[in-house]
């Protein structure tokens, strides 16, 4: 059976470094994407 | 992500889009990829600083696993050794971790981090990377 992305995640909002708003399934919308969440940013 | 750095075009050259996304805030980001040199859509990265993508891709969140897993000091001096630690931007007890996500929704591979400093190899994200975009 396929796994896939869970509907909270393609739904979620993310922001880019100047602010503007993005859904996080256009990261993967017209090719395959590699997401890396980092524990923080530092 | 230093050493995922190197690899960016390698990914990009198998057909995989690589993107990065932190809990800190959009001006964290943006110095972060100065100092990493990932700015100028080297490396797209995203902010979620309400955490919903993590929770969402089932990452670990706790102060156990962030300072207490024994692993976590032994692999944090090895970073200190290697990068410069800087300050922390972003939710101290969140744990990252990484997915390759088909056009169709198909997650191919995931990885979930344990602990602090707990990272997929690079030798296994090109061979997935490969996987995913067969």
């Amino acid at each position: 059976m396929r796994d896939h992305v869970p509907g909270e995640l393609a739904a979620a909002i993310l922001r880019d470094p100047d602010g503007y708003e993005h859904r996080a399934s256009e990261l993967w919308a017209t090719r395959p994407a590699l997401v890396l969440w980092v524990r923080h940013f530092g | 992500m230093a050493e995922l750095r190197p690899h960016v075009e390698e990914l990009r050259g198998l057909g995989v889009e690589p993107a990065v996304i932190g809990s800190g805030t959009p001006e964290e980001a943006r110095a972060f990829a100065q100092q990493m040199h990932t700015d100028g859509g080297v490396l797209p990265i995203y902010v979620d600083e309400a955490l919903v993508t993590y929770r969402a891709a089932g990452l670990k969140r706790s102060f156990g696993a962030t300072l207490l897993h024994p692993s976590s000091w032994l692999k944090g001096v090895k970073s200190i050794a290697k990068h410069r630690q800087r300050k922390t931007a972003g939710d101290p007890w969140q744990q990252g971790g990484a997915m390759f996500v088909r056009p169709d929704g198909e997650v191919t591979w995931r990885f979930v981090s344990n602990f602090s400093g707990h990272h997929p190899a690079i030798a296994e994200l090109i061979a997935e990377a490969r996987r995913a975009a067969a």
